[in-house]
């Protein structure tokens, strides 16, 4: 459950502080850098998952052994050459909120920068827990889809709470949800990885078409994709 | 009802496991079980009992109002139920038994609610309260014979749930933390501050609950034995979980051998969690029967803490005294404009600096001081880690901060007046806090050392006859001016030094008032705390940002043989002379240091300039203009947000510069302003970073901005744009469920008022912004700058 990320992405930062390929102060480069330092010590980055065989009702797919009803035409078309899903839970802990909240007064340059190392982090543990899931699968031969969180396309948000409740991530890796539906930690990310039979080839800008932003993205007019997974 | 020190008492294991294995937890509420198959449940308590439990927990872990929400079930019922069960299985436990003599207690179980208080969640302290209360409540009412608090990560949310317990009922409470293998809890809290705060709010066990196994837990049981004197219980799981099949790692056998090593260590109660059976406890029971029982006492310390940092005074601490209006006039600026921030400011400046405590003092006229006080408190907690330091004269200030204080404060302040005494220590018992005695009464201060210590002796014994212990009162001998009462320093320290002697006490000093009147003060000051130090001043109350008086402390903690080695003197003055050495000599324009985003250098040039010109003309000939450029190159993608950041606080620097000459001058601040804005992050969200990052470019943009924080109700919008007649609310919203209420919020305020609305958001997009009935939509700080130009000018 507890994780190591051992390196943060320093292009990935860049990229969620819209950085657009300008010259970087030598002063400002230090102070991204030292904050990815501090972001590593202070982060906690813990993951879980579990495999889960599914059927398809009419109201939706349900998640055998659980209370879970996934609805939507989005989650039925991710899923639609899986007998069986992963579902997993990642967070980077509460103590990068509270360094996050206290530099955002103090110094909120800090404090922008910090948040887009935090949101690397929570990108790269779900990266990394989700390579984990595909080694796994990879051993039965096996492949997977990729991850799906509860807000995309038609997947109701809702969904967070009886994920979380299945798979027990308040008591295994102090993960929550508020009442309006907002993970805390803040930098938490849950999903659904389908497994399937052979190997998906997803294009990555359907990644794209299920983001509510997709007509005006600051990244895609960049030229970019963000890549953005959580709801950091 | 326990007499821990001759014996182990037995607790049962899991229940979850035991019906998990009777395919029993499925449903959404397991609890419903209770109901459901009652017999299942009697079953699984009549086997632990069977097994040796003396205490068993009633099936209520997860029942409260938050989780049964929309199950049909209701709390009451599922309590009934469960603390039913128990008694029919004690009953027919008893009715089988041989032996008479075998009681067994009902616990009634509680668990977090399963969201998060604030500020990390959006439940308040209130809310979390009467969950609570409920439960006790019934679980009282049903005839539970204790409650047990258990699982929790939050210090705060199980602080909640002990007063909830002792406001509601008398059973005797336990209260048991989950902890990682670093020894913090998911939110932080550290086994030094869970102990020293669940001992001082005077519950009568505490412990270590799930989460990991008897071996990983033994060491945090060690941990906690030193710092407390009361009943630890330990509630291991049945080892680790593996990742795959989610079983755990340790078998009976094991779980007994590992657990016979915490009686030796103090541990009184002892029991399984998650993966443990009857069997775990039975193999327990037979195995530590033959156990050595250990229990050394602390020593008593006087010990201070917040949620996650704990304070010994057993060297000169220092309390940093800018929290408080007196003698500030930025500081009254700050509090009557409701500027948190300031505030905040003041608290990492000072920590920052070096001070280990902060006290808070908000009191003013005019201000409704007890609501401020909790909110300022609530809110310095949410970013610093030094304890604090409650100060006021209103006793109602005093209680609603200690309500919501996460962690073991100090109360400023308490005297020997019998009217005072007897209001402010029932709260300093009842809350758990310590508290500082100042060494006068009715009469006055005293002329005499001694009148003082007499004083001080009163205190002390008071506070005893309140159950507070000695080492808990702090005594302040107090310091005179030495320009009126030139007499008087020496009789302080005197009584200083007698009140260590003869009482055995912590001493206290406000440093800074001795010089009062005299020019140069920092060397009174300065000489005057390095006197106390020596008579035996353990908590200066002074400015942490002195250099001179830091110094002057280092330098004490060096010369007594405290500091060892001088390593923390060498530190602090090493790092000292290489950043005097890069420190770079300024020689930019105000412009420059703006548009560079160089901080000091604007505020530099800022005192400058105010030599030759009005901070009006610097602010609309400087300050405006270069972060009206430093915005446009934002918007052309030539620089990017941290930059645009980096020109804002630059800025800030500057007018932070000038908000003091105004302050100093008594001029209104608001003749700076081109006019208020509000700022909320919307009811029920609480992502406030983008709304921030508005924040810092709008206020130095020249607007002021009345911030209404996060998770804010359409009311308090409401009565802010009225009360301050609002041309310009923005309001945030991150998720789509949150964007409901923030469309909710425009609906309210374009009922009852004219005010524009603009709105930015991760999810908000123009069109959407403009279908919620919005003025404008805010991309990014650039463009909430622009609205703010075109709508206020």
């Amino acid at each position: 459950m507890q994780q190591i990320i051992p390196q943060l992405s320093y292009i990935d930062i860049l990229r969620y502080l819209g950085y657009r390929n300008t010259a970087i102060p030598k002063a400002l480069e230090e102070l991204i850098k030292s904050c990815m330092e501090l972001t590593l010590q202070t982060i906690q980055p813990k993951s879980i998952y579990h495999r889960y065989p599914i059927s398809v009702l009419s109201e939706g797919i349900a998640v055998s052994g659980t209370n879970i009803i996934l609805k939507g035409k989005s989650i039925r078309n991710h899923l639609l050459e899986s007998k069986e899903i992963f579902l997993l839970a990642g967070t980077i802990g509460i103590e990068m909120d509270k360094l996050i909240r206290t530099k955002m007064v103090s110094s909120p340059d800090e404090g922008v920068i910090l948040d887009s190392c935090a949101t690397t982090a929570i990108e790269m543990l779900m990266d990394q827990t989700e390579n984990s899931i595909r080694d796994l699968c990879s051993q039965n031969e096996e492949s997977i889809t990729w991850r799906f969180s509860p807000g995309y396309g038609d997947l109701p948000l809702d969904t967070h709470i009886n994920l979380l409740g299945a798979l027990d991530t308040s008591r295994k890796i102090g993960l929550t949800v508020s009442r309006s539906l907002i993970l805390i930690p803040s930098k938490s990310v849950t999903a659904i990885i389908g497994v399937t039979k052979k190997v998906i080839k997803i294009p990555p800008q359907d990644h794209c078409d299920t983001c509510s932003k997709n007509s005006d993205c600051v990244y895609k007019k960049a030229g970019f994709s963000c890549s953005n997974q959580s709801n950091a | 009802m326990f007499e821990p020190e001759q014996c182990v008492i037995l607790l049962d294991g899991a229940m979850g496991t035991e019906l998990q294995s009777m395919g029993l937890m499925t449903e959404r509420i397991p609890e419903g079980v209770n109901r459901t198959n009652p017999e299942a449940v009697i079953d699984i308590h009549r086997r632990y009992i069977q097994s040796g439990a003396e205490i068993i927990y009633t099936n209520t872990l997860g029942v409260n109002r938050y989780k049964l929400d929309g199950s049909g079930y209701l709390v009451k019922d599922l309590i009934q139920a469960a603390v039913q069960n128990a008694k029919t299985a004690v009953a027919l436990e008893k009715e089988s038994s041989d032996n008479e003599n075998h009681s067994v207690r009902i616990a009634l179980d509680c668990g977090p609610i399963g969201t998060m208080l604030k500020p990390n969640g959006d439940l308040s302290f209130t809310e979390a309260y009467e969950i609570f209360r409920e439960i006790v409540v019934y679980g009282k009412e049903a005839g539970a014979d204790l409650v047990v608090f258990e699982t929790f990560t939050d210090l705060l949310e199980i602080k909640a749930a002990i007063l909830a317990a002792k406001e509601n009922s008398d059973l005797p409470i336990f209260a048991s933390m989950s902890f990682e293998e670093n020894g913090r809890t998911f939110s932080g809290v550290s086994i030094p501050s869970a102990a020293i705060t669940l001992t001082a709010l005077g519950v009568d066990a505490l412990g270590i609950n799930c989460s990991l196994g008897p071996d990983q837990i033994f060491p945090l049981a060690e941990e906690m034995t030193e710092w407390t004197n009361l009943p630890i219980l330990v509630k291991p799981n049945a080892g680790m979980p593996n990742l795959t099949t989610g079983k755990y790692d340790i078998s009976p056998d094991e779980f007994a051998e590992s657990m016979s090593r915490f009686p030796a260590i103090g541990i009184h109660l002892i029991g399984g969690c998650c993966g443990t059976t009857p069997e775990f406890i039975q193999k327990t029971k037979e195995r530590i029967q033959s156990c050595h029982f250990g229990k050394t006492l602390n020593q008593e310390r006087t010990v201070l803490c917040s949620s996650v940092k704990a304070v010994v005074v057993d060297r000169v601490r220092v309390i940093g005294e800018r929290i408080n209006p007196t003698g500030k006039k930025r500081f009254k600026a700050a509090i009557t404009n409701h500027d948190i921030a300031y505030i905040l400011n003041q608290a990492i400046e000072q920590t920052t600096a070096g001070a280990e405590i902060l006290d808070v003092n908000v009191g003013m006229p005019g201000i409704d001081e007890p609501t401020f006080m909790a909110e300022v408190v609530e809110a310095i907690q949410s970013i610093c880690d030094a304890p604090l330091q409650i100060d006021s004269s209103d006793p109602k200030a005093i209680e609603a901060a200690l309500r919501i204080y996460n962690g073991k404060p100090l109360v400023n302040s308490v005297n020997g007046e019998d009217k005072i005494l007897h209001t402010i220590l029932p709260l300093v018992k009842k809350y758990g806090a310590a508290v500082i005695g100042l060494t006068l009464d009715e009469n006055g201060i005293p002329q005499t050392a001694e009148d003082r210590i007499r004083i001080a002796e009163k205190i002390i014994k008071t506070a005893a006859s309140y159950g507070i212990p000695k080492q808990d009162v702090i005594i302040d001998c107090l310091t005179l001016t030495v320009s009126a009462q030139q007499s008087q320093a020496l009789e302080t320290l005197q009584a200083v030094r007698l009140v260590k002697e003869r009482l055995g006490v912590k001493t206290i000093l406000g440093v800074s008032n001795v010089s009062f009147g005299l020019p140069e003060r920092e060397i009174i000051n300065t000489t005057f705390l390095t006197m106390a130090l020596t008579n035996g001043l353990d908590l200066p109350i002074m400015n942490p940002n002195n250099e001179l008086m830091v110094n002057a402390v280092e330098a004490f903690n060096v010369l007594s043989n405290m500091d060892v080695h001088a390593e923390k003197y060498i530190a602090a003055h090493n790092a000292a002379q290489t950043a005097e050495s890069i420190t770079p000599v300024s020689n930019l324009s105000l412009e420059q240091a703006v548009e560079n985003g160089i901080k000091q250098a604007a505020a530099e040039m800022t005192s400058e300039l105010l030599r030759s010109m009005s901070p009006s003309q610097i602010i609309d000939s400087f300050l405006i203009p270069s972060l009206e450029k430093v915005g446009n190159r934002f918007e052309r993608g030539e620089i990017f947000l941290p930059q645009l950041i980096q020109s804002a606080t630059a800025a800030q620097a500057s007018f932070e510069v000038i908000k003091k000459i105004f302050a100093q001058n008594k001029t209104d601040q608001n003749t700076l302003s081109k006019g208020k804005i509000i700022l909320a992050t919307v009811k029920g969200d609480i992502h406030d970073i983008g709304k921030n990052i508005v924040k810092v470019v709008l206020e130095n943009s020249g607007y002021e901005i009345i911030d209404l924080g996060k998770d804010v109700p359409d009311e308090r919008i409401l009565e802010t744009i009225k009360n301050e007649n609002i041309q310009l609310v923005g309001l945030s919203a991150l998720m789509t469920t949150t964007v409901k209420n923030m469309e909710d919020a425009i609906q309210k305020i374009r009922k009852e008022t004219r005010c524009k609305i603009v709105v930015g958001g991760a999810v908000l997009t123009e069109s959407y912004a403009l279908s919620i009935g919005a003025d404008y939509y805010a991309k990014d700080a650039k463009a909430a700058m622009d609205i703010a130009k075109s709508v206020l000018g």
